[in-house]
């Protein structure tokens, strides 16, 4: 009794923080209150995954700092970020295989420390690597495994290693990685449970196997599963995940709809620049290329390269700018040329009125890839630069040379 | 609800030190035979040839193996004996718990086995379970076959002398070590970062074990059997008087509970490292 009253209390405190959660992200959509399977009457409306200020240090390492998640039951939730970014730490401390050093974390409203068995019960988890005891075949691991649910998995054991093509009757350690990995996914989904959190499940499956395991991610899904998806690769996010949280050094540095990401104001510009001339810019409107430039500006394509970084500047919005500048057929004399490439992030007739001054070659208007997105929020720094000196050059930078972290939006 | 799952660990944990728990019973038996049964008579039967050999050693050194003048009779020669019978338990209780606890460590099996749904504290229960199982079917199969070889020496008046009941509670020692030792090997199992060779760590265990127990014999101080695990079960008190010395028993009961509560405490809180 005393039981029930104090998860009903809970409930509502949980109710406020989805609401708080909802409008500090920004409004990626309205919440799904029952979740897309949100079963059973306890738990409606509790987000699958709720973490405020979840902080794990190791000693000076770091390991994650301030992770605030909500991932609401029956979605899709990627989690992306590069190796070592702090994404499987926040795995394992959720499942309690090490301990927060500060914050909260709560799977289905149960606290992840104090309520961790009951959370086991409805969880399942594939960890990025996959080890088993040596000695033993596939199917008495996974009937090891079955025996700590109050379920009956067999069923589930032959149907998921029919699908995958599995053999239940090899031997653990003498499966390549891909096949163990295979294990870890019947092993993960056997039991029919809530939450689904899956660390890099990719690696190691070829393609078919891929495909077999989205469906069953899919499959799950339609059940009612919420499903945690923490990966590096994002066109594998983005085939499956409704939501995507990114992290960087340990912190979240943007929580995003990947429909929103990708369709959002973010467009991929790539112009081919014709001769620019600086008043044809910034003043007059367009010009013929030959005049305008042999008065104003030196016989050479770097300065019409010069010309276009100084236009492209001037438009708020535009991120990751590269300029290649290229010489035409009659170097030196009347030809000059440059490829300019940037992301653009706002009203497209601002954009439009800005290329509206200068003498295109070419332009190309296109959705960015994920990885672009990807990369456009995980690299920082050049965010007030517009198109200035640190964003140039910059898309294909290494995400551990970039400089400080954006705030959390 | 717990019940159900710890049994569940409890019983695959025993299959699957069956082989390692069946290999080691065996070789405690047989050490015990080939001492008791085939060493002894020989000894008892050439005592006089044997005493040349003994007199010609240096008496640390015959300290160091436990050999004195008391071997002749069977109570003597099976306190010589229980030396290297308890020395074989130490091993083998010590491998136990080594295997049992650290089995997930070994395999970097641990994430598996910490995400199902029970508490951490009911699988080192569950595992500590089989681990004392284990060391009380061997301790009995060894008493079982002491009172075997007991009863072939009927007509051996050193050995009608000792009572079998007697007999008997100087074969429980083993008991104590075997509890002792796997303690140790628990301990060790959930602190060491790599168990690299669970026979390897185990007989150096074991082995010292054994060394420290010529310490007190050879430097004739009795304040030293507090740190010589054997010595704490006294088989001559056992066998002379039918008692074991309560302090010493208290000593080892209580190093035994501190190593395993302690190694429960590391393992309940203990952060699971990703490989």
């Amino acid at each position: 009794m005393r039981h029930d009253a104090s998860v009903l209390c809970r409930m509502g405190e949980w109710r406020d923080e989805v609401a708080g959660v909802r409008n500090h992200d920004g409004g990626s959509g309205g919440i799904d209150k029952d979740g897309k399977g949100g079963k059973g009457v306890e738990v409606d409306g509790v987000p699958a995954i709720l973490t405020r200020h979840l902080t794990k240090r190791y000693g000076k390492a770091r390991g994650i700092e301030d992770v605030n998640l909500t991932v609401r039951q029956g979605e899709i939730f990627g989690f992306i970020g590069p190796n070592g970014a702090g994404k499987s730490t926040t795995i394992r401390t959720l499942l309690g295989l090490i301990r927060k050093t500060g914050g909260e974390a709560s799977i289905l409203g149960l606290d992840c420390e104090k309520d961790r068995t009951r959370i086991l019960e409805q969880v399942g988890y594939l960890p990025s690597e996959v080890f088993y005891y040596d000695g033993m075949r596939a199917r008495d691991l996974l009937q090891y495994a079955a025996g700590f649910y109050h379920v009956d998995c067999s069923v589930r054991i032959r149907e998921l290693s029919e699908r995958l093509d599995l053999n239940l009757d090899q031997k653990v350690e003498d499966m390549s990685l891909g096949n163990r990995k295979k294990v870890g996914i019947v092993q993960g989904l056997m039991h029919r449970p809530r939450l689904i959190i899956l660390d890099e499940p990719t690696s190691g499956l070829d393609p078919l196997v891929q495909r077999v395991f989205f469906d069953l991610i899919r499959e799950e899904h339609a059940r009612g599963a919420t499903v945690l998806f923490s990966s590096h690769i994002l066109s594998e996010v983005q085939r499956i995940c409704d939501r995507v949280a990114i992290i960087r050094e340990g912190r979240i540095v943007a929580v995003r709809s990947v429909a929103e990401m990708r369709r959002s104001a973010v467009k991929r510009v790539t112009l081919g620049i014709g001769g620019v001339t600086g008043n044809g810019v910034t003043a007059s409107g367009s010009r013929t290329v030959g005049t305008g430039y042999r008065e104003h500006a030196r016989d050479d394509a770097h300065d019409a390269v010069a010309e276009a970084k100084r236009a492209l500047a001037s438009v708020p919005g535009i991120r990751s700018l590269t300029l290649d500048a290229e010489a035409g057929a009659g170097a030196g004399t009347d030809a000059a040329s440059a490829v300019a490439s940037f992301l653009y992030e706002g009203d497209c007739n601002e954009l439009i009125a800005a290329l509206a001054g200068m003498t295109l070659a070419d332009v190309e208007i296109a959705e960015p890839t994920l990885e672009e997105v990807f990369m456009h929020y995980y690299r920082s720094g050049d965010k007030d630069d517009g198109a200035g000196a640190g964003a140039v050059g910059a898309v294909a930078g290494e995400p551990g040379e970039l400089s400080q972290p954006e705030p959390t939006r | 609800m717990n019940a159900h799952a710890i049994l569940h660990v409890y019983a695959f944990e025993l299959k699957a030190q069956l082989r390692s728990f069946l290999i080691g019973t065996a070789t405690l038996l047989a050490v015990a035979i080939l001492l008791l049964a085939g060493a002894y008579p020989i000894y008892r039967d050439s005592k006089s040839s044997v005493e040349q050999v003994i007199d010609g050693f240096p008496p640390q050194f015959a300290a160091l193996f436990g050999v004195n003048d008391d071997v002749f009779s069977f109570g003597g020669f099976y306190r010589f004996s229980s030396l290297y019978l308890m020395l074989t338990m130490a091993i083998m209780a010590c491998a136990w718990g080594l295997a049992v606890l650290g089995r997930e460590k070994r395999a970097k099996a641990t994430d598996f086995l910490f995400v199902m749904p029970m508490p951490r504290g009911a699988v080192y229960a569950a595992k500590l379970a089989a681990g004392l199982t284990m060391v009380a079917v061997a301790g009995l199969a060894f008493l079982a076959t002491a009172a075997a070889v007991y009863t072939r020496f009927r007509d051996d008046p050193t050995a009608t002398a000792i009572a079998l009941p007697r007999l008997l509670l100087a074969a429980s020692s083993l008991f104590g070590v075997g509890v002792l030792f796997l303690a140790f090997g628990a301990l060790a199992a959930v602190l060491l970062r790599r168990i690299r060779s669970v026979s390897g760590i185990a007989t150096t265990f074991g082995i010292f074990g054994f060394m420290l127990v010529s310490l007190p014999e050879m430097t004739g101080e009795s304040k030293y059997r507090i740190v010589s695990p054997f010595t704490w079960f006294n088989v001559s008190e056992a066998l002379d008087y039918g008692r074991y010395e309560a302090g010493y028993l208290m000593l080892a009961a209580a190093v035994a509970l501190v190593c395993l509560a302690a190694g429960a405490a590391v393992y309940v809180r203990g952060e699971v490292r990703a490989e």
